[in-house]
């Protein structure tokens, strides 16, 4: 995880399920080009959010609503994200699993800050210190929470090689 | 030092600290920790392939395995995913495995009866109804596959102490109210996420007065308002029944009361009516006296769950049904809990009652209250249900619309083939 990071936001809104984040229908998945291509699949936000000609998406922070993630516990909704190419999410909240699954995974910084931000973040340039605690969206500055002890498993590459890393001391 | 709530008593307890506060990360010892069919296969790949093929779980006897989503075998891939389940507790040495069979059930409702769900400890497990167990005062959470692999490790996991509301019912309940009536308003009113992330400790005379079943219900659904667990102080009858089945002695615990909730919700017992949640969400719920009069017409009623499947929901489900015919050309299911709910109503006469009426008493488990088989719905179908979701798609067919209501509503509507309370 980099602490430092710039890149452009893709919106949505509240309550984004990681059913349209991965859907079940594309289940067993065959490889990671097809989870990062169905990233997102089902949420019909300003623009598609995975380019079609790459393969990726074009944007590598998301600016969220309400309860981002909520719903099925599925790992594959961090991932598909990740592999899309996005390395942050903002969110006013998280679906509780899905945040767990973020770190557990070392893959996306999930940012909890209350915003008031619309569709008209779409495209603006985020800037995150994570060392500092900020992120400045669309040229507007929020401080965020200390992640503490997490930023040691996010740091590990996810909650198991961090156990790992952890065994001989315990 | 800062007054501290249940969930943060427990938290600090595990965390080796005298007290915690809300939004710090701190890494806590797992007391009791389950999961259960569906996951297995990821669940063991990610444990072996984490740790090594010669891994060993950290403490047998405190880890629990379940049944409850898949069986009996639906398919050949469910019935492979019980062959992976007894290797695992096998190699494993796992001490408390409910496969199918005369002791299975739904997981949360096992974990209760068999004295695993304690007061004062900390209880995750792999499914978001982990939740119930805060009935008994335990702080019970669900977890992802790799916060479970990690733990049956390590036997630690790292959370963020939440914030605490509190939910607080005073006075006498109505007669014909039961807890799935209190959460349906719950949720109606703060809506889905509007605990997110929270803890809801609830308070107050009339949760002190409901019964085991009741209490068991409404911590069940507190994750349908998004909070991270649900939890209540015991009462007589909890410690009565905990102490002919705990596995463990146990510390429960109690607010500080000069405790500060971030929120507080208050209802009179007295002003709850019977609700009903319309597709195709928790949240939806208005009373039921607004929709009864408007002949919505049934195709199915399914009282069953971890929600809707215990002894005392089914126990009033019969009391209405008792004696009479389900109405023509409606199919009404009843799927206990578990086997010993299974024993009890059978025992009690309760079963027998329920076929005589017409009713398909099916075997324990989740069964369609996920979707996957027994009784799943099809296009077009209206259900009324005891379960705790009623998202698109939950029973079955996207095209499917499902209502959520207790079991004496359920009963009326069963007799009449619409929905109704009978009056
Ligand atoms: S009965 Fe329903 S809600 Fe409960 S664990 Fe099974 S599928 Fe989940």
């Amino acid at each position: 995880m980099r602490n430092l990071l710039t890149g452009k936001a893709y919106h949505c809104g509240d309550y984004v399920n990681t059913d349209l984040m991965a859907p079940g229908r594309f289940e067993p998945i065959e490889s990671d080009e097809q989870l990062a291509r169905i990233a997102l699949i089902d949420y019909q936000g300003v623009v598609p959010f995975v380019n079609e000609k790459t393969g990726r998406s074009d944007y590598q922070v998301i600016v969220a609503g309400r309860e981002f993630g909520c719903g099925s516990s599925r790992e594959t909704a961090p991932q598909a994200l990740s592999l899309a190419g996005v390395q942050v999410v903002i969110a006013k909240t998280f679906g509780n699993i899905f945040f767990r699954n973020c770190i557990n995974m070392g893959i996306l910084l999930p940012i909890r800050i209350d915003h008031d931000f619309d569709e008209s973040v779409h495209d603006e340039t985020v800037e995150v210190d994570l060392d500092a605690r900020r992120c400045t969206v669309a040229g507007e500055t929020h401080t965020f929470k200390d992640f503490g002890p997490l930023l040691s498993i996010m740091n590990a590459g996810g909650l198991i090689p961090y156990a790992l890393q952890q065994g001989d001391q315990r | 030092m800062t007054p501290q709530s249940m969930t943060h008593k427990i938290f600090a307890r595990q965390a080796g600290r005298d007290h915690v506060e809300s939004g710090e990360f701190i890494e806590a010892r797992i007391n009791m920790s389950f999961t259960h069919d569906p996951g297995i296969a990821v669940l063991t790949e990610t444990f072996y392939n984490g740790f090594g093929q010669d891994a060993k779980v950290w403490d047998p006897s405190r880890v629990a395995l379940f049944q409850d989503h898949l069986v009996p075998a639906k398919d050949p891939a469910s019935r492979n995913l019980v062959k992976i389940m007894d290797e695992f507790a096998a190699a494993q040495g796992i001490q408390h495995y409910f496969p199918y069979g005369p002791n299975y059930g739904v997981s949360h409702t096992v974990l209760i009866e068999q004295g695993l769900t304690l007061p004062g400890e900390l209880l995750v497990g792999n499914d978001s109804h982990t939740v119930t167990g805060g009935a008994f005062n335990a702080l019970a959470t669900g977890v992802g596959i790799v916060d479970m692999a990690a733990v049956l490790k390590t036997g630690r996991l790292w959370f963020s102490v939440p914030e605490v509301m509190q939910v607080s019912i005073n006075g006498r309940l109505q007669p014909n109210v039961q807890a799935m009536d209190i959460m349906l308003r719950l949720l109606s009113d703060i809506k889905m996420g509007g605990a997110s992330g929270k803890a809801i400790e609830w308070a107050g005379s009339t949760i002190d007065d409901l019964t085991l079943d009741q209490r068991t219900s409404l911590c069940n659904m507190v994750v349908e308002g998004g909070a991270m667990n649900g939890i209540m102080t015991l009462t007589p009858e909890v410690e009565k029944f905990l102490s002919e089945v705990a596995q463990r002695p146990y510390e429960p615990v109690t607010p500080d009361p000069d405790f500060e909730y971030e929120r507080v919700v208050s209802y009179q017992a007295e002003d709850i009516e019977p609700m009903i949640a319309l597709p195709h969400k928790p949240d939806n719920g208005v009373p039921l006296s607004e929709v009864v009069g408007k002949g919505i017409k049934v195709d199915q009623v399914y009282v069953g769950g971890c929600a809707g499947g215990k002894f005392e929901d089914i126990k009033i489900f019969a009391d209405v049904v008792r004696g009479n015919r389900i109405a023509k050309g409606i199919q009404v299911v009843v799927v206990p809990a578990t086997m010993s709910v299974y024993r009890a109503m059978t025992v009690q006469g309760i079963t027998q009652d329920l076929v005589m009426a017409g009713v398909n008493v099916e075997s324990p488990g989740c069964k369609a209250c996920f979707g996957a088989h027994g009784a799943v719905l099809g296009d077009g179908d209206v259900c009324l249900a005891t379960i705790n979701r009623n998202f698109r798609g939950r029973m079955g067919s996207p095209n499917a619309s499902v209502y959520l209501a207790s079991s004496m509503t359920a009963g009326h509507t069963a007799l009449h083939g619409y929905i109704t309370d009978g009056k």
